[in-house]
């Protein structure tokens, strides 16, 4: 090839980009709120002091308020909800509304308890076990409560944007005779070194034995991010490309493969019986730190043909019955309490339909159904 | 300093623009500080161990240079030292662990008590890749195929240049001392081929191979008892692509980056998984390591003289010259063994090694029962098995150990596995969409882009645009999140 054309398209290759760059790589937008799309609004709930009880990510901006706030509070014993993002998301949501924690925390005030929450969109159980082992350390958990989504046994492993803190830190879990407490450990050592940093393979024929020394161009690297950083806002954007861009895909899956809302998921065995195995451990440890358990099946809407495999579904839910029963945990089924006109819609996961029904996220009315429910299985446990 | 990094976009830029612009004189000195800078950026203090190889070699192959050819015995003492020095460093920073380890496990099994101390050491990065550099050089004087280089500068470059430093292609000293020597005036297509396999290459290593890497880790940290037959083939699968990835990414910028200078490295890939054989897979796969396996192992071992050398062919050339079946047999299966022990201190590796000579053996044996059954001989089929073969040898390269790579190999033998699957179905349609795209970039080079290329204007814009492309997704993607899998080797 002509090697002048062949630099001339590279060149007019990089203004293009630097086009496309300018305009598609500006702006603020949330990852998550582009998955939730315009029909359901991201809630975190704060006490009437705007003091804040409710994180989604333990990062350096929401671990430090969330933290601080509970010690300025007193510092008392603690319910602990975890969550999806059924907890952290109104549909249709108007001026006043919130969520079922800050109903529950409302209704609680009086009683020196604190309400603490933490949720994740798609948490899985092993995410779930990371969360509660952070949070025993730092908040006087006496009560703990748990949704199981059935959707979300198919999730695996932790994800480093909502434990950024615990990566920074470099956290682990303390006591690893568990595959999955191993695997969590792995998971969260592979991430210390990405995020602007190096990711410091040094090969050792023995990893654990040798102390890592951190290398010359991981300083030099992170000075030059940040420069970017500073200096370039498309740079600073490329995250959330990313993110777009991942979306995109899926959408352009599930359009290919005709995927909807209503499509039956199954379950895949491993990944069930790891978030099992992972919820077992977190029921373990509260047994044996006298915390007690609420395991509740979540609302779903139920006035439309359910997206599981009903048999697998129905299975779930009275393992996880005889579970709480053996052990003596409080069990509660919500998974109908919601009535369909309380649920709505949420933007289409595929690129031709502009709209699908949400079967995880309802509107204030739901949430104030929840919140009542679950307040007199916690009464009953108090 | 890894190539996936703003890092070394910036050190790249800052050496050419000082290599074009600098005097004769002084550009190679800067060439090989900047190399050496290149390499402390890991970790400053390995650079002595590099020197020490390189030290070796260069005043080992001036003395056997000096010697006559008469003078057997000496030469060949000078070529032990040179071997002992670099197979030295070699087991003593990447298989001491191993073979300590070995010994006191085989010690247990026979009711001895021996306690070796396991060394944990950091392996220095690119060492393989080095030693086996400098060990060519010396043996190709011992030959008598080149002669030694007096200048430690352009000696020195030859180990350090920083393209290839850490994982290759392994150049031959014929191929770049004659190149430093006699450097070319700057050109444009230099610049421009140079830009065009750096951007192949990012585009490979940060969108495909980083991308696909945390579903394999994923996969293989599982329980290998869990898996079905679907998800062991699903991981192979996948597995093939991300090395292939990854790899054939830091030829393209060792490549480009040695262009980027005038100055030509040796092609390590030509699409392997098109190969319709494993002759022919070893053809198109690391062809640099190939040729070096078939120059200083395979043909000595087979019996065959060498009188050339050359990164480029792969292996299997020259064979042809010996008669004694038993010989190639022996040859193969060392050749392999030794070759899989390379890539690192585990049986998995051995054993990866072995399953590859396992099957170009059968494909001699059954050549001539293949040639007569018409099947066989279709490319479809061929291309078929040998990819699913090539593709299976991945498993026990990147399993922990030999008791998973066993499980997993049985998953695939029985009939019952193939009834389910474990994980995600996106895993398996990624799987299947990456083959696709194989296939499509193979024939698009082959068949569109000729076609296209008759309409001037059209073909213009076409390049443009996929340039467009490519730099968006490298700058969106650019993070140096992982390593290059072969620095480990």
């Amino acid at each position: 090839m002509n090697t002048n054309k062949l630099l001339l398209q590279i060149i007019l290759g990089g203004f293009l980009a630097q086009g496309i760059i300018q305009v598609f790589f500006n702006g603020e937008r949330k990852f998550e709120e582009q998955a939730l799309g315009t029909e359901t609004t991201s809630y975190w709930a704060k006490d009437n002091m705007d003091s804040s009880i409710h994180i989604i990510r333990i990062d350096s901006f929401e671990e430090p308020v969330f933290v601080n706030d509970y010690y300025a509070r007193g510092g008392g014993n603690t319910v602990l909800f975890l969550g999806n993002s059924q907890t952290h998301s109104i549909n249709q949501m108007k001026v006043g509304e919130s969520n079922y924690i800050k109903i529950i925390h409302d209704s609680l005030a009086n009683e020196n308890t604190e309400v603490l929450c933490h949720s994740m969109p798609n948490a899985g159980l092993q995410e779930f076990y990371l969360s509660y082992m952070y949070w025993k350390d730092k908040l006087k958990i006496r009560t703990i409560v748990i949704p199981l989504f059935f959707d979300d046994l198919r999730e695996d492993g932790i994800r480093d944007v909502f434990f950024s803190s615990l990566i920074a830190q470099r956290y682990l879990l303390q006591d690893t005779t568990n595959r999955i407490e191993q695997r969590i450990n792995a998971n969260l050592k592979s991430y210390w070194y990405s995020n602007a940093q190096i990711k410091d393979t040094q090969i050792i024929v023995n990893q654990d034995n040798i102390a890592l020394k951190e290398t010359v161009q991981e300083g030099v690297e992170n000075k030059l991010n940040k420069f970017l950083e500073i200096n370039s806002n498309s740079w600073n954007n490329r995250e959330n490309v990313r993110g777009d861009f991942f979306v995109w895909l899926y959408h352009l899956r599930n359009t290919i493969l005709r995927i909807n809302a209503n499509t039956i998921r199954k379950m895949i065995p491993k990944r069930y019986s790891d978030n099992m195995e992972a919820l077992n451990l977190i029921l373990n440890d509260c047994k044996e730190n006298n915390v007690k358990v609420l395991l509740y099946i979540p609302p779903i809407r139920s006035d439309l043909p359910l997206p599981y495999q009903q048999d697998l579904y129905s299975k779930f839910k009275s393992d996880i019955k005889a579970l709480c029963k053996n052990n003596q945990f409080s069990f509660a089924d919500f998974d109908t309490i919601v009535p369909g006109q309380f649920w709505g819609y949420k933007v289409s996961t595929n690129l031709l339909e502009n709209r699908e029904v949400d079967y995880m996220h309802f509107q204030f009315n739901g949430h104030q159904i929840l919140a009542d429910s679950l307040l007199k299985h916690l009464q009953l446990m108090h | 300093m890894i190539f996936n990094s703003v890092t070394f976009i910036l050190f790249l830029f800052l050496v050419v623009s000082a290599y074009w612009l600098l005097p004769q004189k002084i550009k190679m000195w800067m060439l090989l500080i900047s190399s050496c800078i290149f390499y402390g950026f890991w970790r400053w203090e390995y650079l002595s161990v590099m020197f020490v190889s390189a030290l070796t070699d260069y005043f080992t192959a001036i003395q056997i240079d000096k010697t006559p050819i008469e003078n057997k015995r000496k030469r060949k003492q000078l070529l032990a030292i040179t071997l002992i020095v670099n197979l030295g460093l070699l087991g003593y920073f990447k298989y001491l662990y191993f073979f300590t380890e070995n010994i006191n496990s085989f010690g247990s099994l026979l009711g001895l008590d021996i306690n070796i101390p396991l060394f944990n050491l950091l392996l220095p990065f690119g060492i393989s890749f080095y030693t086996f550099e400098t060990i060519s050089y010396t043996m190709d004087v011992y030959r008598g195929l080149i002669r030694a280089e007096k200048s430690f500068l352009n000696y020195g470059l030859f180990v350090t240049f920083f393209p290839k430093l850490v994982a290759g292609p392994i150049q031959r000293a014929s191929e770049l001392l004659g190149q430093l020597k006699n450097r070319p005036v700057y050109q444009t297509a230099f610049l421009a081929e140079g830009s065009k396999r750096i951007l192949y290459g990012l585009f490979l290593k940060v969108f495909l191979a980083d991308n696909i890497s945390p579903i394999v880790d994923d996969a293989f940290a599982a329980n290998p008892d869990s898996l079905s037959a679907i998800d062991v083939w699903m991981m192979a699968f996948l597995f093939g692509f991300q090395i292939y990835f990854d790899f054939s990414a830091y030829s393209h910028i060792a490549v480009g980056a040695a262009k980027l200078m005038g100055i030509g490295i040796p092609e390590n890939f030509n699409f392997p998984y098109l190969a319709i054989s494993f002759k022919d897979f070893w053809k198109r796969w690391h062809i640099s390591l190939s040729s070096w396996i078939r120059d200083y192992l395979y043909l000595p071992l087979a019996g065959v003289k060498v009188t050339q050398t050359t990164g480029k062919g792969g292996i299997g050339e020259g064979l042809e010259r010996t008669n004694e079946k038993g010989a190639k047999t022996r040859a193969l299966f060392l050749t392999w063994a030794i070759m899989g022990f390379w890539h690192g201190a585990n049986w998995t590796f051995v054993f990866w090694g072995i399953y590859h000579a396992t099957i170009i053996f059968l494909e001699r044996k059954l050549r001539p029962v293949r040639d007569k059954i018409a099947f066989f001989n279709f490319k479809i089929i061929s291309w078929s098995i040998t990819l699913f073969l090539a593709m299976l040898s991945w498993i026990p390269f990147r399993a922990k150990d030999l008791s998973d790579t066993f499980v997993m190999l049985k998953k695939i033998v029985t009939p019952s596995q193939y009834l389910y699957f474990t994980m995600r179905e996106n895993n398996y349609l990624i799987a299947a969409v990456i083959l696709l795209l194989v296939l499509i970039t193979y024939y698009s080079n082959e068949v569109i882009e000729p076609k296209l290329n008759k309409f001037k204007w059209l073909s213009f814009a076409f390049h443009s645009i996929k340039y467009a492309i490519i730099i968006i997704i490298v700058f969106t993607f650019l993070r140096p999140i992982s390593q290059f899998i072969y620095f480990q080797f």
